[in-house]
């Protein structure tokens, strides 16, 4: 860790600290996790005017120093000095909202009363005046005894001045020592009423205005409205994810398949040529064309979390969560799971009853995460037609969403037998804020899309690489006797081990290639897709036979139930290292991630037997 | 009356709160969000049916939402309270 001064953002949620990080680092950023927890932590650098380069932090955002949630424990140990592997902040920007002032101030009063040089950032002062709200800063600034610099973060207004009160705020600049505040030793009535008279002073003019949030708000939690809005926008999501994605996806396929024709030209027919042809490009590169599906579902929920609609959602969706004994606020990370479970387990450190977080945690990977749209993609492209259905919906983008339901109905269903059985006690409840409505920026929300981007492609370029390479080998090797009638891919290590797993999984209807497909697949569900890519790269008579596609080439040999029976598996199975590795660190030991991987495995055998049988019954 | 019987769009104002009818933890994040005998506040949606979804509540210059019971604990009366703005204690 860098030894130069360290600058903490700090402020309740929803208060813009973030947008504020993005606007002060831009791409300077680097997010990781603190350790021994699984709290984000999100760093960059910070050049100021006088030649100094200062470490600044994003901390969660809590409503006061006493934690309550582990998010909130992070903010407090860092602003005191007692994380782990972070240093005490030379100074805090404590960052508010300022059309929430009496609200935002107690916990600044809290956190300038403990004597760090600060600067308070009044961001948000665009809304404050779309609100009726005219304020004045040196008013407040003389009431808190700290500068007061009035920001928008997220249109870039303000920065520079920020920046010069930083400077000047900073220990080389000022007295170092803790100076107590007036107001240090107020208990929390006392503060939120010193609170409440600050804010008042501050107040120049409150007008009537134009209440945008408000008119909304009336059809998007409207009782009827609300939940129907919910449904199109998360049906628009998944048609989206099908219908805008065909060009990009045919760009990368092309693009692969001249990578495949380059190497092919440039090295002889052998060992190499086949291990980049077959086993990378043909692995690796079935993987990697998921890339936009992946980014247009990134983008979707980086819109709702962005615009402030995904409270909303939780708001809507809080009656369903208490029936089956969750939190309202699991919502969002359940949410956040059809992106990736990994950030979705982590995001319910915001859950503070730890049975709740617990529960959520263990049907988090149920909700349907973007490493399972390949699999979708590839069998719902091979086996279901390309046709529309009433009103010019797509059969293809419906079957999808009825996968996203199954998932929904699983997780729902798992949820009331864990907090009726082995996760029972403790009441879910409901208490957050919702946040005014912003118009997200877009490049906080490219950004956003590209630092997933690069965590696909880094993953496909390690954990999928290396796993198609070994696959590849185990598929390659033994070679079977010469004049043998048997094939490669079944006298092969992999094949054979795929023999010993094939009884288990044929009665419900799968077959030695899904057996085989399977077994690396435990690293992650889209290396499934490139098990069977490289099979059937390896397994292709000739070069017209590579040539077809992958779903060509499995609906010649799979049927529809066993087609249905697969994606039904995949609802539930959890396959997924880094799921089973974030659940293990989340719940300190292995008794949970074990039971969470044994129910989940049940449910897929069961969801997929039930599946297959019930299709070959009605003669599908 | 309970803020559950509040009807929605009327200026109100926080008249007591049955602290023991909810937890510990609870208890303090609400003040935290606002909510305190004197506080200004304003039913502005429900969700669902039958008064028992979650309600979202304007407090001072904050939309917070909460479940029915939490609603319930919180006696309310209306008009525009002994002092304007958010919580007044």
């Amino acid at each position: 860790m860098s030894q130069s001064g360290l600058i903490a953002l700090v402020g309740n949620p929803n208060a813009g600290k973030s947008a504020l990080f993005n606007a002060l680092t831009g791409a300077r950023q680097k997010v990781g996790n603190y350790p021994g927890v699984t709290v984000e932590r999100k760093a960059g650098r910070l050049p100021l005017a006088d030649g100094r380069v200062m470490d600044i932090v994003d901390l969660p955002g809590t409503y006061s120093l006493d934690a309550k949630s582990p998010d909130e424990e992070v903010t407090r140990n860092v602003i005191f000095g007692y994380q782990e592997g972070e240093r005490r902040p030379d100074l805090l920007v404590i960052v508010v909202d300022a059309a929430n002032l009496d609200n935002h101030l107690r916990f600044a009063l809290e956190l300038i009363a403990l004597g760090i040089p600060c600067v308070v950032a009044l961001n948000m002062v665009d809304l404050a005046t779309r609100d009726g709200l005219e304020l004045d800063p040196e008013r407040l600034a003389a009431d808190l005894g700290v500068p007061v610099i009035p920001t928008v973060a997220v249109r870039r207004r303000g920065l520079d001045h920020l920046r010069e009160s930083i400077v000047a705020a900073l220990p080389a600049h000022a007295p170092a020592a803790p100076v107590r505040r007036d107001h240090a030793d107020l208990d929390e009535v006392a503060l939120r009423r010193e609170a409440r008279r600050i804010a008042g002073r501050a107040i120049v003019r409150e007008t009537a205005s134009r209440r945008l949030t408000g008119t909304i708000d009336k059809a998007v939690l409207h009782p009827v409205l609300g939940p129907v809005i919910l449904l199109a926008l998360l049906f628009v999501m998944f048609q989206a994810v099908f219908s805008w994605s065909e060009a990009p996806v045919a760009w990368i396929e092309g693009m692969m398949a001249a990578l495949e024709d380059g190497v092919r030209a440039l090295l002889p027919a052998g060992f190499l040529r086949d291990l980049i042809v077959q086993g990378v490009i043909a692995g690796v590169g079935a993987v990697v064309v998921f890339l936009p599906l992946i980014l247009i579902l990134f983008f979707f929920i980086l819109m709702l979390e962005a615009t402030g609609y995904m409270t909303r959602a939780a708001f809507l969706m809080d009656g369903l969560m208490a029936k089956v004994g969750l939190s309202g606020r699991a919502f969002i990370p359940l949410l956040s799971s059809f992106a990736c479970a990994v950030p979705g387990i982590m995001a319910t450190r915001t859950i503070a009853d730890p049975k709740d977080r617990l529960t959520t945690i263990l049907i988090a990977p149920l909700m349907t995460c973007s490493a399972r749209l390949p699999v979708y993609t590839l069998i719902i492209a091979a086996f279901i037609p390309d046709r529309t259905v009433a009103g010019g919906i797509g059969l293809q983008g419906l079957v999808l969403f009825a996968l996203y339901v199954a998932g929904i109905l699983g997780a729902l269903i798992a949820a009331t037998f864990l907090r009726y059985g082995v996760v029972k006690g403790g009441g879910g409840s409901f208490l957050m804020e919702l946040p005014k409505y912003q118009m997200p920026l877009w490049k906080d929300v490219a950004l956003g899309l590209w630092q997933r981007a690069l965590i696909f492609l880094k993953r496909a370029g390690t954990i999928i690489f290396y796993t198609t390479i070994i696959l590849w080998l185990l598929l390659s090797f033994p070679k079977p006797p010469q004049g043998s009638e048997v094939r490669l891919v079944d006298y092969s290590i992999a094949g054979r081990m795929a023999s010993v797993l094939e009884p288990v999984l044929r009665p419900i209807g799968f077959n030695h290639e899904i057996a085989l497909a399977l077994i690396p697949a435990m690293a992650a569900r889209e290396v499934a897709v490139s098990a069977l890519a490289t099979a059937n790269a390896i397994d292709a008579g000739d070069e017209d036979e590579e040539a077809r596609s992958l779903g060509e080439r499995l609906q010649g040999r799979w049927s529809l139930p066993t087609a249905l029976a697969f994606l039904a598996w995949f609802v539930f199975a959890p396959q997924c290292i880094s799921t089973i590795a974030v659940t293990r660190r989340e719940t300190n030991g292995w008794r949970w991630p074990l039971f969470m991987v044994s129910y989940l495995f049940v449910l897929a055998y069961a969801a997929a037997g039930i599946t297959y049988w019930t299709a070959v019954a009605a003669g599908l | 009356m309970r803020l559950t019987a509040l009807a929605p769009n009327l200026p109100a104002y926080v008249d007591n709160i049955d602290w023991n009818a909810m937890s510990d933890a609870d208890g303090r994040r609400l003040r935290e969000l606002g909510l305190c005998e004197g506080a200004s506040i304003e039913l502005l949606h429900r969700a669902g049916w039958l008064r028992r979804g979650a309600h979202a509540c304007r407090v001072g210059r904050m939309i917070v939402a909460m479940r029915a019971a939490h609603a319930a604990a919180i006696s309310v009366r209306t008009g525009p309270g002994p002092g304007s703005g958010a919580g007044l204690i």
